[in-house]
């Protein structure tokens, strides 16, 4: 058997040595090319992947389309911001900690909304949304109101604050390395089959003794979680907080890269989100211009290749039909 | 599976040609000057009039040699009046175009966000914004140009004790801008022997503000000052006049502009605001040394553009010719020189007031350069 | 003094509530025809408004000719929108298609920016700005303006759908298009008209309603949310539904403002939402179950 086709049955295995290799390759990025604003860029690209690889596990496994995450991102970064500028509290602790709160509030609106399917679902969170970024934009004395908050700590480790690029790319391209590992693993895993087992036919799944409801607020709360942790990066990274970010816009935003690199696809979200960095910096003077490509790229997409731009070119490729059966 | 390395590699290349095309922007010789400007957006029409400005001030300098023998170049980019994109586009002028100077932002959130970044690369900054926050505290290398909250606030004080109008009431928005009004307002109400009888902010997405104008109503306050910018002075002012209230309105400098004037119409008559000079030149009497100098800006700016500028293009060109005159004096582009030399402007005649900066001062202007004006046949008269 | 509350109060909902039942019986019409929860419902009020602006507000047209253009231009845009939304409906989630109007809402957004700018505009009232008072209360003459107008357009397609065939085909498309095509009815060009009406009715609310709210390009998103969000409230789908969900969230934003502040208006509509979604899934007169012209995966085809 080729090497290939043996990891093929050993899927952790697998997904190790392509995450390992990846990451790698990226970390010998800068080294190859030395420093520069590219590496700028490429941390966002690090950063927004979270919510991406976050989102595309929810769609991909449970087959369902949340608009909650920039909330989630938001209050990552806000929970992180707060408590590491007022507490005093260190800035890897403190993203872990803001995660508390977000599993929490992920594991309450998940379990009463998650029961709703499709575009209930998507109005029930995007009203979540709304009242998260209300009340970010309200409770002036804990976040600072429409100013946002300034002076987040950066990320340090080793009791060394990271003061340049170079070093917050080395920090955060291996924490995005091995939540992706995490999310490739869950999907190979027997939580993954149970959930896609779910997707297509619940009521059969509970027959056998499957508990449906647990499995997709547990995939929703990770899918919160990642979203989360972005946003804790986010904030030590850019060193502030406003009510723009995890915005709505920012929402649709990772469901355009969603839209880019697949729906089902973990490894495409990360070309989505890099596709998604490249117009956003290149797009800088055009704010108008770019809703308009937003937009209409989004609309075109989903009219073509309905479940993502690069598995149906992918597919084309491979000369299949648009249409697949599973 | 070899897609999926290949993807990889996708993300890869890219990268290699983020890069080759950041390496191009490498250049000697021009006096590169970048502008995180409001293009889009409510705010458009500040960035806008700004950059026209801007425009047709580097022409004129490239036309007579540029400073010290040197051409200038702007390098605009789009703020969307939003404070991370700010950031992010204040990054790429610092890391990526490597400019000399950079001119603005002008929104007071986005000031205040910016400020950290602009600080850390000790770029010399002039910024457009009319927030006391962008040079409190102070920094080495940042100016501020505009007449900022705190002696819009101090003059309207005056103004209102000098009629006697002590009691009032305030409605703000919540955003950087009514913010830092707010914060002045209050501050300074004890001191001006001012009792705010009424205090509430509203959204500035909020379009029908009668209900909170209602409740003004149903107060004792003499007057009401509304601290907020964009369309709101003229959702006020309407919803004022619908709700029938009958007691002096007096609004921020943000009110001060022709958009302000077209959408309240008749309902403008009679309100009150204070802000620069620039708004009523004409009423301005002939020895006043700014008069002639706001006059010949607006004949050369209605010459190449066809319409009236307003006071962020005043406050652009300001700052163009504040910052020209340092790198002039100081015959370099080094940083620390530059930002000594601006420091070291005194009495400089602008549009937007008289400039003085010193070691302990980077607002630049006092209370005497700003006025208070009144609507009076449709347009802004200034009344003291 | 509370009466005076009381009047101000119930005409701000009105007026509110108008606004917001124009676009939410716009969303529960193109619900019912197809399935789809149409995002970009928002942009119908904000291209008539921004059109009725430069031209009547700006250029100097007369007033009718404005409106004639701004209706006409509506129009076409939601005849567009039916085709990008219906296009290959067999394989296209019902996600799919809300991303699609999404996408629309965000391209319209970004055009009219362009077209126009993204300052607010409005223009002057139809019949002047002199308030009228009511015992100490007071309201201005196109708020009642805009009742009036909502209420006729509703009660329009009340009988609309009752009274004449082509209304009476949009409701049997609504409740089985492939019985309705087996009787002969044209299902694609009465879903159409679906759009073109929920379109008129965006429209004609952004023409009364800008001279006292003005307009700008990205306006159009938060009204589609409130939209739809009365909608559901009502009962997805039932056009009298969508018109009781409009009042209540406009009745439920002017006592918050009124009594608690003005900060905090959207706070309870959006919980309320949640909750309505929850325990009184299909709203309060009761909607309607999905067609089935779409299916709900995101990840089939």
């Amino acid at each position: 058997m080729s090497v290939f086709a043996k990891l093929n049955n050993h899927p952790v295995r697998r997904n190790t040595i392509q995450v390992g290799l990846f990451l790698i390759s990226m970390l010998l990025v800068p080294v190859i090319f030395g420093p520069g604003y590219y590496l700028n860029m490429m941390i966002f690209i690090a950063v927004l992947a979270l919510p991406a690889l976050g989102l595309s596990l929810l769609s991909g496994l449970a087959g369902q389309l949340a608009i909650s995450h920039g909330a989630f991102f938001a209050i990552g970064a806000y929970g992180s911001a707060i408590l590491s500028t007022r507490a005093g509290v260190n800035p890897v602790l403190s993203t872990l900690l803001a995660q508390l709160l977000v599993i929490a509030i992920a594991a309450g609106i998940g379990a009463v909304v998650l029961r709703l399917r499709s575009h209930y679902l998507a109005i029930a969170t995007l009203s979540f949304a709304i009242i998260v970024e209300l009340v970010i934009e309200e409770w002036r004395g804990m976040t600072g109101g429409m100013q946002g908050m300034l002076g987040i700590p950066p990320i340090g480790l080793f009791g060394h604050e990271a003061s340049s690029d170079i070093q917050f790319y080395y920090i955060y391209w291996p924490v995005t390395a091995l939540m992706l590992l995490f999310a490739l693993n869950l999907s190979s895993s027997r939580i993954g089959r149970a959930l896609r087992a779910i997707r297509e036919g619940e009521p059969v799944v509970s027959s056998l003794g499957i508990h449906a409801a647990e499995y997709k607020t547990g995939i929703y709360v990770v899918s919160s979680v990642f979203a989360g942790v972005g946003g804790a990066l986010y904030a030590h990274f850019v060193g502030f907080v406003t009510p723009a970010t995890g915005s709505i816009m920012f929402a649709i935003e990772i469901i355009m890269v969603l839209a880019l690199g697949g729906f089902d696809r973990l490894w495409g979200a990360l070309v989505g989100v890099a596709l998604i960095t490249l117009l956003n910096e290149y797009a800088l003077g055009f704010a108008d211009y770019k809703k308009i490509i937003l937009g209409v790229t989004l609309i075109a997409v989903m009219l073509v290749f309905p479940r993502g731009l690069l598995p149906g070119l992918i597919d084309l490729v491979r000369n299949r039909r648009f249409a697949r059966t599973a | 599976m070899k897609s999926k390395r290949i993807l990889g590699a996708l993300v890869a290349t890219s990268t290699a040609a983020m890069i080759a095309a950041s390496a191009a922007a490498q250049d000697g010789d021009p006096i590169k000057l970048g502008a995180p400007l409001i293009l889009s957006g409510p705010g458009a029409f500040a960035g806008e009039a700004s950059k026209r400005t801007l425009d047709m001030l580097v022409e004129d300098v490239n036309a007579g040699g540029g400073i010290d023998g040197r051409p200038v170049e702007m390098i605009y980019y789009d703020t969307e009046g939003k404070p991370d994109v700010a950031v992010r586009v204040v990054n790429r002028l610092l890391k990526s175009d490597a400019v000399h100077a950079v001119l603005g932002p002008i929104a007071s959130w986005e000031a205040v966000a910016v400020k950290q970044a602009l600080d850390r690369a000790g770029v010399p900054t002039l910024m457009l914004s009319a927030t006391r926050a962008s040079v409190d505290p102070q920094t080495d290398c940042m100016f501020k140009l505009p007449a900022d909250d705190a002696i819009v606030v101090a003059r309207i004080y005056e103004y209102l004790n000098a009629q006697g109008w002590t009691k009032i009431a305030v409605i703000s928005s919540q955003d950087g801008f009514g913010d830092g009004g707010h914060r002045e307002l209050v501050r300074q109400a004890e001191a001006a022997g001012i009792e705010i009888a009424f205090d509430e902010q509203f959204s500035m997405e909020e379009t029908d503000l009668a209900p909170l104008l209602n409740k003004v109503k149903r107060s004792d306050a003499q007057a009401v000052v509304n601290w907020s910018s964009s369309r709101a002075p003229v959702i006020v002012t309407n919803t004022y006049r619908q709700v029938g209230m009958e007691i002096p309105l007096v609004h921020s400098h943000a009110a001060l502009s022709p958009a302000v004037l077209n959408g309240t119409g008749e309902n403008g008559e009679g309100m009150y605001a204070a802000g620069a000079k620039f708004e009523a030149v004409d009423n301005l009497s002939d020895d006043d040394p700014q008069k002639p100098v706001i006059l010949e800006y607006r004949k050369a700016y209605e010459a190449v553009f066809g319409e009236a500028p307003n006071q962020f293009g005043a406050g652009a060109y300001d700052a163009f010719k504040i910052l020209s005159a340092a790198i002039d004096a100081a015959d370099s582009l080094d940083p620390a020189a530059v930002c000594s030399a601006i420091e070291a402007t005194d009495g400089y005649v602008g549009l937007g007031g008289i400039y003085s900066y010193a070691e302990d001062d980077h607002a630049g202007l006092g209370t005497d350069s700003v006025v208070v004006y009144t609507v009076s046949g449709g347009s802004w008269q200034i009344v003291e | 003094m509370i009466l005076v509350d009381l009047i101000q109060i119930v005409m701000t909902t009105l007026t509110v509530g108008s606004m917001y039942a124009l676009v939410a019986v716009g969303v529960s019409l193109i619900y019912n025809a197809t399935g789809v929860i149409n995002f970009a419902q928002g942009e119908f009020v904000m291209l008539s408004g921004m059109t009725v602006a430069s031209l009547y507000g700006n250029m100097g047209w007369p007033l009718p000719a404005a409106i004639a253009v701004a209706l006409a231009i509506v129009v076409i845009y939601a005849a567009f929108l039916m085709l990008i939304t219906t296009a290959f409906a067999a394989r296209i989630s019902l996600i799919g298609v809300l991303i699609i109007t999404i996408g629309a809402s965000i391209a319209t957004q970004g055009t009219a920016a362009r077209i126009w700018d993204s300052d607010t505009h409005r223009f002057p009232p139809f019949s002047g700005d002199a308030p009228i008072r009511i015992l100490d209360a007071t309201i201005t003459p196109q708020a009642l303006w805009i009742i009036v107008v909502s209420t006729v357009c509703v009660a329009g397609l009340i009988w609309f759908m009752r009274s004449t065939i082509a209304g009476k085909a949009m409701r049997a498309c609504a409740l089985d298009p492939a019985a309705a095509t087996m009787v002969g009815i044209p299902v694609r060009s009465t879903i159409l008209l679906s759009f073109m009406l929920s379109g008129l009715l965006g429209a004609a609310g952004g023409i009364v309603t800008t001279p006292l709210t003005t307009i700008d390009a990205n306006g159009g998103m938060l009204l589609a949310i409130k939209g739809f969000t009365a909608a559901m409230l009502g009962g997805m789908g039932s056009i009298p539904g969508a018109l009781l969900g409009a009042l209540l969230i406009a009745l439920v934003e002017t006592t918050t403002v009124t009594f608690a502040s003005g900060a905090y208006k959207e706070l309870p509509t959006f919980t309320i939402i949640i909750l309505v979604l929850l325990f009184l899934p299909r709203g309060l007169v009761g909607g309607r179950h999905e067609t089935g012209l779409h299916h709900d995966d995101l990840t089939r085809t």
